[in-house]
């Protein structure tokens, strides 16, 4: 995985937890990926500050993660999800004659519905082509040229 | 400075990433100047996608692409191992 990503889900979970002058930083580094020359002039400080703020950032985020371990897991949930809810698709599109298997298989999708709102995933959809869709109309609203 | 940026949209822990160029002056406010392409890192397969044509007039004109930019430009097939700014 990317660094870049692999920081960002670092400060989805964490980022909570660090004080408002690194999240800040962290985020103009990592969401926004401006360069460390850009976030020192917008903070009135210097390169160096800058790159020592997020090393020390860095190394937060990293020590939670490794006691925790919440981005490992809800990748490793993520794909899980994802594998089950594939292969119940190719099962309903077996359409199954037995009434119980049609139940069954209903049952099972109801649980996937639960898990992906647990997981954040906002719809049964996950993060599909739809969403994204929305997700970059959205973002081009007010960003003019 | 024109620079080419990886910036994240999308929500939290749903990672959804887009090139776009941006003029440093004002970096701060999320304005750009054009969209070169998307990257979904937790779709399977990984989806990257940049407008080759866009990238290149770009890069043609000096824009600057940042770290992680010219490693996924890269593996696009966008820009050539020990490419531009190496």
């Amino acid at each position: 995985m990317e660094n870049v990503v692999w920081m960002g889900l670092l400060y989805d979970f964490y980022g909570g937890l660090l004080t408002p002058k690194q999240q800040r930083v962290f985020g103009l580094y990592y969401l926004d990926n401006l360069s460390l020359a850009e976030i020192a002039e917008e903070e009135g400080t210097t390169r160096q500050a800058v790159h020592d703020l997020l090393q020390r950032t860095e190394r937060l985020l990293a020590g939670w993660e490794s006691k925790l371990g919440l981005v490992a897991r809800y990748l490793q949930e993520l794909e899980a999800v994802k594998e089950v809810k594939e292969a119940v698709e190719d099962l309903d599109r077996l359409r199954p004659a037995d009434e119980q298997v049609v139940r069954g298989l209903a049952r099972v999708r109801a649980a996937l519905t639960r898990l992906f709102s647990v997981l954040e995933l906002g719809s049964e959809e996950g993060p599909g082509t739809k969403t994204r869709e929305l997700e970059v109309k959205s973002g081009d609203k007010g960003s003019g040229r | 400075m024109v620079r080419i940026r990886l910036t994240r949209m999308g929500a939290k822990k749903r990672p959804f990433y887009r090139f776009v160029v941006a003029d440093s002056r004002s970096p701060r406010d999320g304005r750009f100047i054009e969209i070169l392409g998307h990257y979904n890192p937790i779709a399977n397969p990984t989806e990257l996608v940049v407008d080759k044509e866009k990238a290149l007039y770009w890069l043609a004109q000096g824009a600057q692409p940042s770290e992680p930019v010219k490693r996924l430009f890269k593996k696009a097939g966008v820009l050539e191992e020990g490419a531009v700014g190496e």
